[in-house]
């Protein structure tokens, strides 16, 4: 709860201070008073910004994809798959639909996500 | 006339202002002067703070993992965590080094009884799980405790820095919290593979040897190595990789030393592949050749390799693959599989260039062979 005051009061304060600059350029014997005002104002506006961005979370790291490579022992077939649990490199799959050679794992790896709205 | 020029040494103006301008100055002096120190400490604090926060997380996070793929894949009878979490508190005492004669032997046996400890408390924890499965959860468990003495550690000069009011002792971890972090991460983002059995990064050494043996039948040679003769454009490869696809790096240094012994001076070249850090700036997957025992254990089983090769006077041949320490331990990336395909025709290479029809070679893919199989 006090933490989302913080914005608020930064903002208030930011302001309060705009205003007292104001007041100090209309009126002339009041110019100690509104500067140490506009003094602790500052503080107070400096203070909360910081604390907002200290309470900014860093960027989460896009959780990789995993991909399953297959290929053929006798020819150059290569197939992309997503990875399935249990699967493991030189893992032999059984006959191919080409030539009839055997498949198998020839690698798996992670491709990181793009993030939303990246390309 | 001198009172005309004291009065120009004392301040003039409004005295409000003259008052205010000299509390904003001795309020900048405490700033800047007085409570420097203090607030430095308060950010050092705050800094190693939000790191144990991060820490805690994940360990927590890493004994959730642990606990869940335990229960899953080794289907105990009782709930195993309090004697998972009895364990994470165990520890590895190195043999005494003042007298370095016999050390490595020393250390060897540790490590043996180490490894023993781990293979019968994880066959405790998860008595049905199979062999591969057993393999992945004694890693899983090792970077469970990683992450728990790295807390652990932190915590502790974070305390201790505040009781003894030390900025010495604060300043030392503060500047290190970034590069323990990084380290940490590196140990969480490898949850995944580690649970699920996927190859890592440092499976590429086994991974390059697996092309070899593809389609040719392997057999034991040395604890958690297998080995399979391949023949190659008229030379003998003896391709030794630590048995997959379960979690194992194995004695490549006993298996070696066993080859070697068997074909003695028909072996032409001992050529090892393993995957090596890189330094910031290098390129992931970029392979390099030299000369030397490419393996990263704690001694013992470079020294039977070195002392095995030199004995017989086999050139060893080194081909590493580079990449980050923390893309050793996550899974692997694409970039290291391109770097695997390079390292094949490296060795390839090396094969055609440096040995002649009828040779032996010996080649070692060094690296945990969780993910990758036996051919």
């Amino acid at each position: 709860m006090a933490r989302s005051l913080i914005p608020t009061l930064a903002a208030a304060s930011a302001a309060l201070a705009l205003v007292l600059v104001a007041l100090s350029l209309t009126t002339r014997h009041v110019g100690a008073v509104v500067s140490l005002l506009f003094f602790l104002t500052l503080v107070v506006a400096s203070a909360g910004l910081i604390a907002m961005a200290a309470q900014r979370k860093p960027p989460t790291r896009p959780t990789p994809s995993v991909v399953t490579v297959v290929s053929c022992l006798n020819c150059e077939y290569r197939e992309e798959r997503e990875y399935r649990a249990g699967a493991f490199v030189l893992k032999k799959l059984g006959s191919g639909a080409k030539c009839g050679g055997e498949l198998f794992i020839s690698a798996i790896y992670a491709v990181a996500k793009a993030r939303e709205g990246q390309a | 006339m001198l009172s005309i020029k004291l009065a120009q040494l004392l301040p003039s103006g409004d005295p409000y202002q003259m008052l205010f301008s000299l509390i904003y100055l001795l309020a900048f002096i405490m700033l800047f002067m007085v409570f420097n120190q203090h607030f430095q400490r308060m950010w050092w604090t705050r800094d190693v703070e939000k790191a144990l926060v991060k820490l805690d997380r994940y360990v927590k996070r890493s004994k959730e993992v642990l606990y869940k793929t335990v229960v899953d894949q080794g289907k105990p009878d009782a709930d195993p965590s309090k004697a998972i979490d009895d364990f994470l508190e165990f520890f590895v005492i190195e043999p005494v080094d003042k007298d370095p004669y016999g050390v490595l032997k020393r250390l060897e046996h540790i490590l043996d009884v180490e490894r023993s400890r781990f293979r019968t408390f994880v066959a405790y924890i998860a008595p049905r799980a199979d062999p591969a499965s057993a393999a992945n959860l004694e890693d899983l468990l090792a970077v469970t405790m990683a992450l728990n003495l790295i807390y652990k550690i932190t915590r502790h000069y974070l305390i201790l820095s505040k009781r003894t009011k030390s900025l010495l002792v604060l300043m030392q971890i503060a500047y290190a919290v970034p590069l323990i972090l990084r380290t940490a991460e590196a140990y969480y983002n490898s949850l995944d593979a580690f649970s699920t059995g996927k190859p890592i990064g440092d499976s590429a050494g086994p991974m390059v040897a697996g092309r070899f043996m593809l389609g040719h039948p392997c057999f034991q040679v040395a604890e958690d190595v297998v080995a399979s003769e391949v023949p190659f454009e008229g030379r003998t490869l003896i391709v030794l990789k630590a048995d997959g696809p379960g979690g194992k790096v194995g004695k490549p240094g006993d298996a070696v030393v066993k080859v070697v012994e068997e074909h003695r001076e028909r072996v032409a070249r001992i050529i090892m592949v393993d995957a090596a850090a890189k330094l910031e700036g290098e390129r992931t997957g970029q392979v390099a050749e030299g000369v030397g025992a490419a393996i990263g254990d704690p001694g013992p089983e470079k020294y039977k390799i070195e002392e095995v090769a030199t004995k017989y006077k086999i050139p060893l041949d080194a081909v590493a693959i580079k990449e980050s320490i923390e893309e050793a331990v996550s899974t692997m990336k694409k970039e290291i599989v391109d770097g695997v395909e390079a390292a094949v025709e490296r060795v390839k290479n090396i094969i055609r260039t440096r040995t002649k029809e009828g040779d032996v070679v010996v080649l070692a893919g060094i690296g945990n062979s969780i993910g990758v199989g036996n051919g």
